[in-house]
């Protein structure tokens, strides 16, 4: 048709569309076959999940926009076999106990909840984040512009959530911090927290306590508090602050328990670092500088020391929690569990690579140089055809940069 | 506590009584502690409740007057003068009535009563000599709950055995009393029930003031009845000798000495981390949350001060719950105690007339989610719940009466703060600024907003901005929710 021409790049022209809907559940159906080889498998998963009978389970159906809720399992086994039946896209469980775990929310009789704690390299304002913001053209590879439709056809651009090294090294520094904090303040013994990778880019922390099940949402909100140092008054914790002077103050010291301690750490190592006040540690006092000069190490300390969690998810006493060591659907590794003696050096790019099966031919839009499964892979600028693992082909194509090969 | 730290605590106390919106005055109140310094030194001054008792209508000395009636454990006043011929004068009374007493006796013990004058007045040294203090053997002495005790603190077992003895009708004597003590906790909330003297009639109309309010089936009734006596309680305790004070803390609370060296020269007692939390639910200072506190090894360290501040709050959720209690209607009860149930029934009823609120139409079905939680826990509410949900009423017209109406079925209901509050956010006072709910991102951080917003339409940002038509607009929609 004549008219179809002056019609600018503006949408693509239908037959376009209904190729990368088609090229989309063609992928989603490969990815999936994947997956099943993973939930199938003769050396099945190794799923944990303590007092099943008691909790709700949930899961993402792939192709769905709904998701499955309200289902109860007697046991892990049983579970098990729900997983390779249905080959979900992502899997729950509630850390919520109930009565009744397949009724609906209102009649589910709430028992209690383990106290869930969540990090994400997204919101710890690391600088990479902006480095590797990437907007793709599904059929013509990365993009110039973050917004808006691909220049040349018109067709919708996807928004690319890529994760680094240092993206996962930031989310380790705050489950470091957050882990010496429920150790140390909250005195949980290391045989009630779980560790996990989250399958992305962050990680989970789970508590298994008796004593804390039962907290209700305000009382979680004060434990966000304390861990994001919301509402932190240095000067009732007993350090130089607004309206408070020097003199009387106990002094600093260094073996402090709780967030004085931490803060005096800081602050000393501040001083370390930075040279000034030579001898102060020898003899720490706070009448030995202004109190103004204080209150801005203080601030320094506390904005390094807060543990940056995402709030909601601890405060939820409902929360749905990725079941571990099942497939994260947005890149196909594993939410793995880590043991506590290897938080420092755990290598998700390593260890959550479970997929298995032979090499796959993909056609790749556009990669960041990546390691994946002891392999590294050089950057591409695409669209170009390539033969890869089968682990980083499940990867890339769910981040939305490669698409299967019809060859 | 020197003139610095006198200079920060008074102005603490200045920032909470604004909070509450009672006009204090600087200086009285400065006075005040000093005095209170001066006269019980080495008490802490934290463990009055400054703010609580302050009444703005008193002047100084009625001030000082009030206080030492809450407070009669403290020295209030410089002790009268007394001259040496009304001292004689006291002497010679106290010997006439001896003498009184005297004349009574039979032969055997006015031989007894010979021994012992002889021994006071001659024979002292050589008793002291026969018997050396046995310091060393001397431990803590256990105190014995006697009926005093229990009259000032029912909340030992003993209590509950000791109105086992009795029949109801055998205490329906009482009724009057105990309607009193009702009563009077419902006029003076805060500031806490006043001693009695007799202490059977002390412990006794306690728990048949508990009978009365249980049995109205008033729970606000029960609350405010509960907040007084928690008060009172506390009141008590600060003052009372350390053993006794120990027992009855650690009956209730489950404290543990300090051990840690580091902690142990600020504070006295520790408190598991998940009992604490139970514990400040309706405290609102930053000084109780957590992230001010001295929290190691899952506990958190408390002075002995803040520990009888948190007795009390432990001793007000104990008895205003309606859970576990036994199921008694105002029928039940003998004729006195029916009669005192209804009295107390017709004095609720003049109260919340004499507030003369406009009846509630609560269109609660137009609410959002987060709002009708707020509404449906409005007795227990924070304050910064009840700021959310006094502009969310305010931006949907509600008049102030109405709201206020609701917010009377708080225990801690105080008309005219509250009126100057709902005021103040209505904009009508202050610095004029009408005030919205927060949006429904603060209110998400807040740990207010219900199961993440789920419930409502995706598109709103505001409470203020869900209607029920537009929800079910919306229902088609599944919900959805972002896995974490």
């Amino acid at each position: 048709m004549e008219g179809s021409r002056s019609i600018p790049a503006s949408s693509p022209s239908l037959s376009v569309r209904q190729a990368l809907q088609a090229e989309q559940e063609r992928r989603l159906r490969f990815v999936r076959s994947v997956f099943a080889r993973y939930y199938r498998s003769d050396q099945p998963p190794p799923i944990e999940v303590t007092e099943p009978e008691r909790r709700e389970f949930a899961y993402w159906e792939f192709g769905k926009q709904v998701m499955t809720r309200h289902l109860s399992f007697q046991s892990v086994g049983e579970l098990m076999k729900k997983l390779a039946e249905v080959v979900p896209l992502h899997a729950y469980r509630s850390s919520a106990y109930f009565r009744y775990p397949a009724a609906p929310m209102e009649e589910k009789g709430w028992e209690g909840a383990d106290l869930v704690f969540d990090i994400d390299a997204d919101h710890l304002d690391l600088t990479c984040v902006q480095e590797h913001q990437y907007r793709v053209c599904p059929v013509h590879g990365l993009a110039e512009v973050l917004e808006g439709k691909c220049a040349e056809c018109g067709s919708d651009l996807i928004e690319v959530e890529w994760v680094c090294e240092r993206c996962i090294e930031g989310a380790r520094a705050e489950l470091v911090k957050l882990l010496n904090v429920l150790m140390d303040d909250f005195g949980i013994p290391e045989s009630e927290i779980e560790v996990g990778f989250s399958g992305n880019r962050g990680f989970h922390v789970v508590v298994y306590s008796d004593a804390l099940r039962q907290l209700d949402q305000m009382a979680r909100r004060e434990i966000v508090m304390y861990l994001t140092c919301e509402g932190i008054d240095p000067s009732i914790l007993g350090l130089p602050w607004k309206g408070r002077k020097t003199k009387g103050l106990r002094r600093p010291s260094l073996e402090d328990p709780g967030w004085r301690g931490r803060i005096v750490r800081a602050v000393a190592r501040h001083l370390v670092r930075s040279g000034e006040m030579a001898g102060w540690l020898e003899d720490p006092d706070w009448s030995a500088a202004k109190p103004s000069y204080w209150r801005e190490l203080i601030s320094k300390a506390i904005a390094e020391e807060k543990v940056r969690i995402d709030p909601v998810v601890t405060q939820d006493v409902h929360r749905l929690v990725r079941l571990p060591w099942s497939l994260n659907g947005k890149t196909g590794l594993a939410a793995a569990r880590i043991p506590l003696d290897r938080v420092e050096d755990f290598d998700p790019f390593e260890e959550a690579v479970v997929l298995k099966g032979p090499p796959v031919k993909v056609r790749v839009l556009f990669s960041p140089k990546f390691k994946l499964g002891g392999e590294e892979f050089d950057a591409l600028e695409g669209p170009v055809e390539v033969r890869m693992p089968v682990a980083a082909a499940v990867y890339l194509m769910l981040k939305g940069l490669a698409t299967l090969s019809r060859g | 506590m020197d003139e610095d730290v006198l200079e920060t605590y008074v102005r603490s106390l200045m920032k909470s009584a604004e909070y509450l919106g009672k006009a204090v005055n600087y200086i009285e109140l400065k006075s005040l502690i000093r005095r209170f310094m001066e006269f019980n030194p080495g008490a802490d001054p934290r463990v009055i409740d400054w703010v609580g008792v302050w009444d703005p209508t008193l002047t100084y000395s009625e001030q000082v007057a009030s206080f030492q009636q809450n407070y009669p454990g403290f020295r209030w006043r410089e002790a009268e003068e007394i001259t040496e011929e009304a001292f004689e004068q006291m002497k010679r009374r106290k010997v006439e009535e001896v003498f009184e007493a005297v004349k009574e006796l039979d032969e055997e013990s006015l031989r007894e009563l010979l021994e012992l004058i002889k021994r006071e007045l001659g024979e002292v040294e050589v008793i002291q000599e026969i018997t050396p203090a046995p310091t060393i053997l001397q431990e803590t002495p256990i105190p014995t709950i006697t009926l005093e005790v229990l009259a000032k603190y029912p909340v030992f077992p003993e209590t509950r055995e000791f109105f086992e003895t009795f029949e109801m009708e055998e205490v329906d004597d009482y009724a009057e009393a105990a309607k009193k003590r009702v009563l009077e906790a419902l006029q003076r909330g805060e500031k806490g029930v006043l001693p009695r003297e007799d202490p059977i009639e002390d412990l006794l109309t306690f728990i048949l003031a508990r009978v009365l309010c249980i049995a109205t089936k008033e729970p606000w009734l029960l609350k405010r009845w509960a907040l007084a006596e928690a008060a009172r309680m506390e009141r008590y305790l600060h003052v009372e000798a350390k053993e006794l004070k120990e027992l009855v803390l650690k009956t209730v609370l489950n404290i543990e000495a300090v051990d840690d060296r580091r902690l142990s020269d600020e504070f006295s007692y520790k408190v598991h981390l998940a009992e604490y939390l139970r514990l400040i639910r309706e405290l609102s200072g930053p000084e109780w949350r957590l992230v001010n506190r001295m929290v190691h090894r899952g506990y958190v360290h408390l002075t002995e001060a803040e520990v009888v501040r948190l007795f009390r709050q432990l001793v007000y959720q104990r008895f205003s719950s309606t859970e576990n209690v036994p199921k008694v209607s105002i029928k039940q009860l003998p004729p006195k105690l029916q009669e005192a149930a209804e009295d107390i029934m017709r004095e609720l009823v003049n109260l919340r007339s004499s507030y003369a609120y406009e009846t509630v139409v609560e269109h609660a079905e137009d609410w959002p989610p987060c709002m009708e939680a707020i509404r449906a826990r409005v007795a227990e509410a924070s304050h910064k719940e009840l700021f959310s949900f006094a502009a969310f009423l305010i931006n949907r017209r509600y008049s102030t009466e109405q709201i206020l109406a609701i917010l009377s079925e708080r225990p801690d209901f105080n008309e005219k703060i509250a009126r100057y509050q709902v005021e103040h956010i209505a904009g009508l006072r202050g610095s004029r600024t009408k005030y919205r709910p927060p949006s429904c991102q603060t209110m998400k951080s807040l740990g207010l907003c219900v199961e993440d917003g789920r419930l409502c339409p995706k598109w709103i940002k505001n409470p203020l901005e869900y209607r029920k038509e537009l929800k079910e607009r919306q229902k088609p929609k599944q919900p959805t929710q972002t896995p974490p």
